[in-house]
């Protein structure tokens, strides 16, 4: 009876979610810029975002990642950029994907912060510490990082998918290189990468916190101050159709043999994603109760972590499976997961399943948005893919509109079963 | 509620409001059962959680593991709640939900909007009681485990090496066991371990619920009277004390493992909190943090800087319940032997205790220090995860709110004392690791 209830609580609320959500301030009325004023505690995140990822490093693969890695490192008056950030207690990240480069900070929000904060970005990003020294020093630790990726059999194995899935793209290497592409890299290249990254990509930016509209306009205009940006086209679109199905085994001296799949699927601006992502959602993507841990884990225990995801580009996108199991498992986990497949290509969801799951989808974009860091997250996703007017209600309407009939549909047209690749990674 | 702020007032005011104490409410119940209520509003989520005093240092050889395996059984539901049943309706309404074992607790918690707060309330008075454990989900679940343990632990050379590390200095007891357990006791434990394990610590006398983010006071207080205040203490007392004799050790080891890189590991023992002086737990905190807390630290700058290691490391539980280890090493470059690691790293003390500390290098790491500890208040979630590892440790969350006072107050003299004491002169167990 309570859960009878429960359901019908949670039905009422859907209608009058959006009203929920905190208001996105589009900075000075420039789309790019966005902000949700939170003055409950003193504290700012800042992200910004460059739409150049890893996949435009050509040749030097790992390149980018390796430039975007030294900005705080660089030496302005014999002080490393990072040093004066930790002195006001700000925390600094940086982050390189396939599509995209992220800048973030977190501080506390005193006026003197602000001020110390866009100065020394300003600084960072004009480049001037860049040195042969600093590079090299880089590149002994960046090698390290990559031998040890190397021996982690999660992480070759998730390598070793995106090379085949991939291959002959941009998309294919990771993200951090190869030791041989890395040890090659010069000075002239690095200074031309960062400069084509500052200077010539799109960039967004998205604020969460104690700060206004107007200090933030400051804020990012201090930032950028004295900086010709000339911002070009992003790459071409990336081709993966010449994949066919794909099976790869490869042996490695682990107790668990690691298992990634992928289908190709659909990309975010696709018509059908809140048809997919429900779907998902049902088949793998929900955790506890999803059709993968139900029959991979609940039921017969062969792995600790099992799930499905979506994992959206620019120009595509790609459904993900991926779980670890003892090796003598292997060919049973497989087995389950292809009659799982099956299924969920038919998809033989109940209309209650659906049902939940929209709710649950609905629901959680709210529940998750309750710190700054999360909030921060979701608006930089809001930004990245362009989706900043009405997103909530578009998002709300979008899942609202899912049903049993569109699903099968969607996933009848959208995803690509015959293209999969199966890669697995283990042995002993 | 001091969460929200004037938007007035000064912004030194704005930060030095940021505290536990005038939000955070704390009663018992006649059966033992604790109660801590953190009020913060910005939000309409809460978080609801409970905490067991009972981990892996309450555990012996022969059934290591067992409060981690307990808390995945504790999923598998009861006569009122089928398993799986509760998962899916917190996943329904939007909310997460999962659970957690330490060395000294073993907690459970459900993030969702506030008019859900009695659902999970009402659940967890359930499953304190009620639980169903059959064979046959022991069977599975076990694997479910044993999967955990080769991903996380058997396959990842840095944690085996740690394990190694635990069980040679403090063996086979306290904080030396294994949080996951060993595959051996993972595959002996049996029903009615975990029946006896359930019955002895599951009970409201060994507990405590933590509730923090926006509720309504009267009605969360009536709910935890309703679904806790009937429950007894069962009368279950066995001890299974281990008759191995606890062997430790502080020789040097040699450690081959799948590794691209030698790695230098210094382990000292520190005392438990409780035997701590206040002035040396906080000065033993800004003193690893200068050391290695960040980039600014020491190490960054005299050892990776100057091209002795490629990284280093420090690691340390403050307050701890039990006596535990600070682990500090770091990986050479190719052109360093672990030998000049160690001096480098140990000199580092040294020079510290015997030159002091340099210009704003205290300001900075206090300043440093204290931005972390307002960050933490942006998340409910962390909010409970830092009451309840003091609580669960017989520590209040008053440490809290006094961790501002207490790291201002170490003085430069505190933190070479501390060096002293606590690194320099204490007992050093080395391990040495070598790629295989």
């Amino acid at each position: 009876m309570r859960f009878l209830l429960i359901t019908t609580i949670a039905l009422m609320l859907s209608t009058s979610y959006v009203d929920a959500f905190p208001k996105i301030i589009k900075i000075k009325s420039n789309k790019d810029y966005l902000l949700i004023e939170n003055r409950d505690l003193p504290i700012i995140d800042l992200k910004i975002t460059f739409d150049r990822g890893s996949k435009s490093d050509g040749e030097n693969e790992g390149i980018l990642s390796f430039s975007v890695n030294l900005l705080h490192q660089q030496l302005l008056n014999s002080k490393k950029v990072i040093n004066y950030f930790e002195e006001i207690g700000a925390q600094y990240n940086s982050s390189v994907n396939k599509e995209r480069s992220d800048i973030s900070l977190r501080f506390v929000s005193t006026s003197d912060n602000i001020g110390l904060i866009s100065k020394k970005i300003n600084e960072m990003l004009s480049l001037n510490g860049i040195s042969q020294e600093l590079i090299n020093e880089n590149k002994v630790r960046i090698l390290n990082i990559i031998n040890r990726r190397d021996l982690d059999p999660g992480r070759l194995a998730q390598r070793k998918a995106d090379e085949i899935f991939f291959s002959g793209s941009g998309m294919s290497h990771p993200t951090i290189g190869y030791a041989r592409t890395i040890e090659s890299l010069d000075t002239d290249i690095i200074r031309q990468t960062l400069i084509q990254l500052i200077l010539k990509s799109k960039i967004s930016i998205s604020i969460v916190g104690d700060i206004s509209e107007n200090t933030s306009a400051i804020l990012i205009s201090n930032m950028f101050a004295n900086m010709r940006r000339v911002p070009q086209k992003s790459d071409s679109p990336i081709k993966y159709n010449q994949l066919r199905k794909n099976t790869k085994k490869i042996f490695f001296d682990s107790s668990q043999t690691h298992i990634n799949i992928y289908i190709p699927a659909i990309k975010r601006e696709d018509e059908d994603f809140y048809n997919i992502l429900v779907a998902n959602h049902i088949f793998g993507g929900s955790g506890f109760g999803s059709r993968l841990m139900r029959e991979i884990r609940e039921k017969r225990g062969f792995a600790y972590s099992i799930y499905s995801y979506l994992s959206m580009y620019n120009d595509f996108g790609i459904l993900k499976i991926n779980l670890q199991t003892d090796n003598r498992n292997v060919s049973q986990a497989l087995q389950i997961i292809s009659i799982e497949l099956d299924k969920f290509k038919n998809f033989n969801a109940t209309q209650e399943e659906v049902t939940s799951s929209k709710k649950s989808l609905i629901r959680n974009v709210l529940t998750r948005m309750d710190t700054n860091i999360n909030t921060l997250q979701i608006l930089s996703s809001i930004n990245n893919y362009d989706l900043q007017d009405d997103y909530y209600k578009k998002y709300i309407t979008g899942i609202q509109n899912v049903n049993l009939k569109s699903i099968k549909k969607a996933i009848s047209n959208k995803i690509k079963f015959e293209k999969s690749l199966t890669l697995t990674l283990g042995g002993r | 509620m001091t969460c929200s702020f004037n938007l007035a007032a000064e912004e030194s005011d704005k930060i030095s409001k940021i505290n536990f104490s005038d939000r955070i409410e704390e009663f018992s119940l006649d059966n033992g059962l604790d109660v801590i209520l953190i009020e913060d509003n910005r939000s309409d989520n809460v978080v609801s959680s409970i905490w067991y005093r009972v981990g892996s240092s309450y555990e012996n050889e022969g059934i290591t593991g067992i409060s981690h395996l307990l808390e995945h059984m504790m999923f598998k539901g009861t006569e009122k709640f089928s398993a799986g049943e509760f998962s899916s309706a917190v996943k329904k309404i939007g909310g997460t939900e999962n659970a957690f074992t330490g060395r000294d607790f073993t907690g459970y918690y459900q993030k969702v909007s506030k008019e859900f707060l009695s659902m999970c309330l009402e659940y967890e008075a359930d499953r304190m009681i009620n639980l169903n454990l059959t064979n046959d989900d022991l069977i599975s679940e076990r694997e479910v485990v044993k999967e955990e343990r080769r991903l996380r632990t058997e396959d990842q050379p840095i944690s085996i090496i740690f394990e190694k590390i635990g069980l040679h200095i403090l063996g086979m007891t306290d904080y030396g066991i294994p949080i996951i357990g060993t595959m051996d006791d993972l595959n002996n434990i049996t029903l009615s371990d975990l029946e006896d394990w359930y019955k002895k610590y599951y009970k409201p006398s060994n507990a405590t619920i933590i509730i923090s983010g926006n509720f309504e006071t009267e009605a969360v207080k009536n709910d935890i009277n309703l679904y806790f205040g009937s429950i007894q203490n069962p009368e279950m007392e066995f001890d299974r004390v281990s008759s191995k004799i606890i062997k430790t050790s502080f020789d040097q080891m040699l450690l081959r493992e799948k590794l691209p890189n030698p790695i230098l590991i210094l382990s000292f023992v520190k005392p438990k909190f409780a035997d701590l002086s206040t002035k040396d737990a906080y000065a033993l905190e800004l003193l690893l943090e200068i050391m290695d807390g960040s980039f600014s630290s020491r190490f960054t700058s005299n050892i990776i800087d100057k091209k002795i290691a490629i990284n280093t490391f420090i690691s340390y539980d403050l307050f701890s319940r039990k006596k535990s280890i600070i682990s500090i090493g770091g990986v050479p470059r190719r052109d360093v032997t672990l030998e000049v690691l160690k001096q480098s790293i140990i000199d580092e003390f040294i020079i510290l205790y015997n030159e002091g500390l340099q210009d704003k290098e205290l300001r900075n790491t206090k300043a440093r220090l204290i931005a972390s500890n307002i960050y933490k208040f942006d998340s409910i979630f962390t909010q409970t995860m830092s009451v309840g590892q003091l609580e669960s440790k017989n520590l209040s969350w008053n440490l809290l709110d006094e961790y501002v006072n207490n790291v201002n107050s170490v003085t430069e003299q505190d933190i070479r004392e501390v060096a002293q004491k606590y690194i320099i002169n204490n007992k050093v167990q080395i391990s040495l690791v070598e790629p295989e």
